[in-house]
């Protein structure tokens, strides 16, 4: 009997070891993507994938010259393609994926791919200026049913040529899913930029009457660059916002936001790093208008000055007024913006005023409301370090 | 001269066997005192001194009669001796080391122990190494295990019941504990089941463990090995039995639970925070050790997901160009690893560090410059073998091995799931094991809090109480904590 068991035991175990798991797929058969690029040239989808660095096989990299594959340098696309469908290598590891529509783009990729792609090591998904403009709705649906897609995967645009960001000569770099995933994270932990996730946009795209931001990357001087925001009402691109339009945006968006501001003082520029402590925001519904009472709070340090001065109580009053003043403009101008230039809440005060009036919500027109909003901005910064030693 | 009437037939059975024993006979009126021994096994020069000089100048001076008695309490000078008239014995005394000693027109004999057997004195630990602790081993021999034991405890309630096992070795076999601290219940198991033991022979403890075992099947310890004589008088201490084997360096003692074995003697003698840090490490590095290569094999095959991406990457490129599967590159080099293990303790000393170097750097550079196995693999071989060194008994350590086997296979198959219905098979097991009726895997399952706090802060001064499950006579280690 114990022979017998012994036998079956050995006959499994040699069969498990040489056919293995019944799903199990090697992982080296796998293509890891690191970085997606969505672009739209005129009505044809274009998709740009990099892979891994080190890979030693790229799906597709056959060097004939057949209808649908060539090859092309620097990014540009330079195909003499006979059909509207095609797959090219611009170098080492990227692969460029067309078609008319996002679903041939991708078949094109599959047919001529030999291994699988594996999408769960995405760091990020780039949008063009093009592709953004005619709505990301349907690639975002795509990441949401895809199973291997992580929904922390981030989503950014671009103004620059989409193949422009993926010139890894140009850019200096090893791989710039993961470079741009590292830059926003350090962004993101510096308080100094909002989540622009997967899972962020699944949600805002849901509430139709608002808008959302999604971060924006351009290559400036050979660099890529974190640049402003782009703002999406009905996933689809309606502006974009600066740098310097973004602060006020900063400070509404991102809990404990850190921001700088230069403030002239006397004969001396005041350096100040400004924390936000309490942030509050109440709304009123009162004969069809909708308030916001917005209280701001911040802690803020004296860095240093351009020429040191000594300063007195009414010196440190004087400076925390001017701060006060400062924040207060960005706030209202990126209110103004909203409400005057894009006609959108992508400033996400729809949160507020849903969490008090639901029921009302359901029933009014918020982009409308919205835009006839009032809101009361009171900004309160106490200089709570001076970081200055008199070393007389 | 007198014959033996009553030896007569032991004598001819002696002189006709093959047995080596020898025979010194002693004129005394002309009478004969046979004197027998086996040289190999007696001290000589005290037989000579002790025994034969005594009677012989006895004898050269007075002519009276005597008897065994007398011989004992006048003539002789050994210490140790008794006497006995069953003249079926004797082969047995002679054959166990003892001197016998015939007198004519006696009924008694007269049994000497003059023993001289070789042992290898008290040697430096080769499996329990310690920092801090004692460096005094048990031996093969019986008597100075014994004393090594007493040396540590003078309790006059150290009992040591010694009994014989094996029809043919008639090993002793001595069951040591603290009669009023240890339970009488597992005394009495021990005993039994040592007691109901009928084979030719055994020669070592580890022989009389695999027979004390509960079940053939059990993977699982249920004794643990004990080669240095503190932790001996430790395990006493503690409730537990101590069993001694004659012709074994190592004790064994019962009964064990899981996390005994995870316990080192030095956690008892350092800084107690010290010692949770070190236990912790050695309870993780023990669950490492048999779970890390499944885990490999079932993430990789099949659940690349869960890792982050710059694992994924890296693990990708490095697989790159093997020929074997992940699932196969673990399984051979976790059996090259086996086999470097085993050639290292068959092998000499000498020339175990060459076969360190032929496994460790020519096998696993040559098998990556290769490319016949990820570094990675061999990265992770490398971590189970390391933390399963950290475990102080290596008699889990053999199961575990075994039990890695077991995950490894059956994670290839069905991945994280497999991996965990596999480790829950382990845990049940465990949890529905015994040892000597103490549950397996006490203090964890059945949970006791003060167990628990005991196991994990291992000292004297944090506990003054013995560990519950053990159900001892005197719970209580100490009156008042400082």
């Amino acid at each position: 009997m114990k022979i017998k068991f012994f036998i079956v035991v050995m006959l499994i175990t040699a069969v498990i070891s040489i056919v293995g798991g019944w799903d199990r797929i090697n992982i080296t058969d796998y293509t890891i993507t690191t970085l997606v690029g969505i672009d739209k040239i005129d009505d044809e989808i274009k998709i740009l994938l990099e892979y891994e660095p080190g890979h030693k096989e790229i799906p597709g990299s056959s060097t004939d010259n057949s209808d649908n594959i060539s090859k092309s340098s620097n990014g540009e696309d330079s195909s003499s393609k006979n059909s509207n469908n095609y797959a090219n290598i611009n170098s080492d590891d990227i692969l460029v994926s067309s078609g008319n529509s996002l679903i041939e783009a991708l078949y094109s990729y599959q047919r001529r791919s030999s291994d699988d792609m594996y999408l769960g090591a995405v760091r990020s998904v780039i949008f063009s200026d093009n592709y953004a403009k005619s709505g990301i709705e349907e690639y975002i649906n795509r990441i949401k049913g895809e199973i291997e897609y992580r929904k922390t995967v981030f989503v950014f645009t671009t103004n620059t040529k989409i193949q422009n960001m993926f010139d890894k000569q140009t850019l200096k770099t090893q791989n710039i899913g993961f470079d741009i995933e590292h830059m926003y994270k350090k962004l993101i932990n510096s308080k100094l930029a909002i989540k622009s996730t997967v899972s962020q946009v699944l949600e805002d795209i849901t509430i139709k009457d608002a808008g959302f931001l999604i971060g924006n990357f351009d290559v400036i001087d050979n660099k890529v660059e974190k640049n402003g925001y782009t703002i999406f009402k009905n996933a689809k691109k309606i502006g974009i916002l600066s740098e310097n339009e973004s602060k006020g945006v900063n400070l509404l968006l991102i809990n404990n936001c850190f921001s700088r501001y230069m403030i002239q003082h006397k004969s001396t520029d005041i350096f100040i790093s400004s924390y936000t402590d309490k942030f509050k925001i109440k709304t009123d519904y009162t004969n069809g208008v909708v308030t916001f009472d917005i209280n701001l709070n911040l802690d803020s340090d004296i860095n240093y000055m351009s020429q040191m001065i000594n300063l007195d109580d009414n010196d440190i009053k004087e400076i925390q007024k001017k701060i006060s003043d400062n924040i207060e403009q960005d706030i209202i101008a990126a209110i103004q913006t909203s409400q005057t230039k894009y006609s959108c809440d992508y400033l996400n005060f729809y949160k507020y005023f849903r969490a008090k009036y639901g029921s009302v919500f359901k029933q009014i027109n918020w982009e409308e409301k919205y835009i006839s909003a009032k809101f009361n901005v009171n900004v309160n910064s106490k200089i709570v370090s001076t970081k200055l030693i008199n070393y007389e | 001269m007198t014959e033996f009437i009553k030896y007569k037939n032991v004598l001819k059975n002696i002189e006709n066997s093959k047995l080596d024993i020898k025979k010194r006979e002693l004129i005394k009126n002309d009478k004969s005192i046979i004197i027998l021994y086996i040289s190999q096994m007696t001290d000589i020069n005290m037989l000579s001194e002790h025994i034969i000089k005594p009677i012989t100048e006895y004898n050269n001076m007075f002519k009276y009669e005597i008897d065994s008695d007398y011989i004992t309490k006048s003539i002789i000078m050994n210490c140790e001796y008794s006497l006995d008239n069953d003249e079926d014995k004797i082969i047995e005394y002679i054959l166990s080391g003892m001197t016998v000693i015939l007198i004519p027109d006696d009924n008694k004999y007269i049994i000497a122990n003059l023993k001289n057997i070789k042992n290898r004195g008290v040697d430096l630990p080769e499996l329990t190494f310690t920092l801090r602790g004692p460096r005094d081993c048990f031996n093969e021999n019986l008597d100075v295990n014994l004393s090594l034991v007493r040396y540590r405890i003078k309790d006059p309630n150290l009992n040591v019941n010694v009994l014989e096992v094996g029809r043919r070795t008639k090993t002793r076999v001595a069951i040591l504990h603290i009669g009023d601290i240890a339970n009488d219940e597992i005394v009495k198991e021990v005993t039994r089941r040592i007691t109901k033991i009928d084979v030719d022979g055994i020669v070592d403890s580890g022989e009389l463990q695999s027979l004390l075992l509960n079940k053939g099947t059990d993977l699982f310890p249920q004794m643990s090995i004990i080669e240095r004589s503190d932790m001996a008088a430790s395990t006493l201490l503690d409730g537990k039995v101590v069993i001694l084997v004659e012709g074994s360096a190592l004790a064994i003692c019962a009964p064990v639970v899981f996390s005994d074995f995870f316990r080192s003697c030095d956690d008892l003698l350092d800084n107690k925070y010290i010692a949770i840090v070190g236990k912790f490490i050695r309870m993780f590095a023990g669950l490492l050790s048999f779970t890390i290569t499944a885990l490999y094999v079932a993430i990789v095959d099949f659940h690349i997901d869960t890792m982050p991406a710059e694992f994924i990457i890296s693990i990708n490129n490095y697989n790159h160009g093997i020929p074997l599967s992940i699932f196969t590159s673990a399984l051979v080099v976790e059996l090259i690893i086996e086999m470097i293990r085993e050639a290292m303790i068959r092998v000499p000393k000498q020339i175990g560090a060459s076969i360190g170097v032929v496994g460790g750097i020519i096998i696993g550079q040559a098998a990556i410059s290769s490319k016949l196995f990820s570094p990675i693999i061999l990265v992770i071989v490398s971590i189970s073998l390391m933390s399963s060194f950290t475990i102080p008994d290596y008699t889990i350590t053999n199961a575990l091995r075994v039990l890695k086997f077991f995950l490894i296979i059956v994670s290839s198959c069905f991945g994280l799931i497999g991996f965990v219905i596999a480790f829950s098979i382990i845990v049940i097991n465990l949890v529905s094991n015994n040892s000597f009726g103490v549950p397996y895997f006490a203090p964890f399952a059945p949970f006791n809090y003060r167990d628990f706090k005991y196991t994990i802060i291992n000292g004297k001064d944090t506990s003054s109480f013995r560990k519950g499950y053990l159900k001892t006579k005197d719970p209580k280690r100490a009156n008042k904590m400082n």
